[in-house]
């Protein structure tokens, strides 16, 4: 049980890291951290019940078909290919609770938890993550606490994940993004087209002191289409298993050291990756 | 008392594979259907938690390849299971509680390691040296 009922704040403090490259205009549209996890026990039921609960601040309640969570397979030499499905109760369907402003969003599925803002208009400014990360805390405190109150069960959390996406106006293509090496210029013999879209996606895998996979940083970057027009889109997600290669004293601070280490992880490569020019454009501070 | 529990199997295929399923599943179809229909009145054991039973096979679900052994799968004194594979010098345990918590331990010679969280990829780690398949 991740059983944050005590004083969330006192379990899980944060510290920016004073090196944390820094922006004063990052071009940060979306940002969403989630748990992953078991509870076979959760029912359609528990999404009013749990909406009791977070209506003050998500008086906005929707129901969707739940969707696929993405898990990190990591270990097996062959991906599993079972998938089992417990037929003495009905799917449970995704549920989403919004804010007044759709800014700011909880959905709920059986094995799901997310909490999601995205920014609303361009006088919205990203509200950083300490923020974010805040509010996070207290919802998770608020389901944590329904699933013990109604017999919901241990919810055993699998994996947590941290996504950024960064919409960038005024760019043509990734590589006025990115810092790419060019490819070697070569005779050719065909009157190929120049390509009219690029994908750069790379993915990074993270182990543990005795090397056992825990975590993966993906990198995408395409074109795409925003409110605000053509866009480069960039978006990097750290996912992975919260408590591997952690000594556990409390399971909510190692999620949340999870996170801060994904938050970390997104930041760095964000900087190293994007282009110096993009960075004057941002207004790096650090 | 009697577990009632429906299971449905998805099994994704390429086009280039003919329809099977893995040798492990029909191991723990039997396995299952056993410890759940165990009348507990003649052992000394509270039944099968069904919450213990789902939350192994997720488990399964999540660590294994069409390849792993299957586990020897034990009924717990307190209404939960155990799933273990003794095999190349490897003894890995799984215990699943009746409320559903995962703990494992592991041992293969003077390396061992025992987690009380549920933890799939070290889990996988040690399975994909627990198959069918000659040793890779």
């Amino acid at each position: 049980m991740i059983d944050v009922a005590s004083s969330a704040d006192s379990v899980v403090p944060y510290a920016r890291p004073s090196d944390l490259p820094d922006f004063d205009a990052p071009p940060v549209t979306e940002v969403a951290i989630a748990l992953h996890f078991l509870a076979p026990n959760f029912r359609a039921v528990h999404l009013g019940l749990l909406w009791e609960r977070l209506r003050d601040r998500y008086p906005v309640v929707e129901e969707r078909s739940p969707m696929m969570s993405q898990v990190e397979q990591f270990g097996a030499t062959h991906p599993p290919t079972v998938q089992f499905q417990f037929l003495d109760t009905p799917p449970v369907p995704l549920t989403v609770f919004a804010d007044p402003t759709r800014e700011s969003l909880v959905q709920v599925q059986q094995d799901r938890f997310q909490c999601s803002w995205r920014q609303g208009s361009p006088g919205h400014p990203y509200p950083r993550y300490s923020s974010l990360r805040e509010e996070f805390v207290k919802n998770v405190a608020i389901l944590d606490q329904f699933a013990a109150q109604q017999d919901i069960g241990e919810l055993l959390v699998k994996q947590a994940e941290i996504t950024f996406i960064n919409a960038i106006t005024d760019v043509d293509t990734v590589a006025d993004v990115l810092r790419l090496t060019p490819a070697p210029v070569r005779d050719t013999t065909t009157e190929l087209p120049e390509p009219d879209l690029t994908r750069v996606a790379q993915r990074r895998t993270f182990r543990t002191d005795d090397d056992v996979p825990y975590a993966r940083l993906h990198m995408a970057a395409e074109p795409g289409l925003s409110p605000s027009g053509e866009v480069v889109q960039l978006v990097f997600t750290y996912r992975g298993e919260p408590f591997a290669g952690r000594r556990v004293v409390h399971p909510l601070a190692s999620i949340m050291g999870f996170l801060d280490e994904g938050h970390d992880r997104i930041v760095r490569a964000f900087a190293d990756t994007t282009t110096d020019a993009m960075h004057l454009i941002w207004r790096r501070t650090q | 008392m009697t577990i009632a529990l429906e299971v449905g199997v998805r099994r994704e295929h390429s086009a280039w594979e003919t329809l099977s399923s893995p040798e492990w599943l029909s191991a723990v179809q039997t396995r299952v259907e056993q410890v759940a229909a165990a009348d507990s009145s003649t052992r000394r054991n509270a039944p099968v938690a069904l919450l213990a039973i789902k939350c192994a096979l997720l488990l399964l679900q999540d660590t294994m390849s069409d390849d792993t052994l299957p586990p020897n799968i034990v009924p717990t004194a307190d209404g939960g299971l155990q799933l273990e594979w003794h095999h190349n010098g490897v003894d890995l345990e799984v215990y699943v509680e009746a409320v559903g918590t995962v703990s494992a331990w592991c041992r293969e010679g003077s390396r061992e390691w025992e987690d009380d969280y549920y933890s799939t990829a070290r889990i996988a780690k040690e399975l994909s040296r627990l198959t069918s398949s000659p040793a890779r």
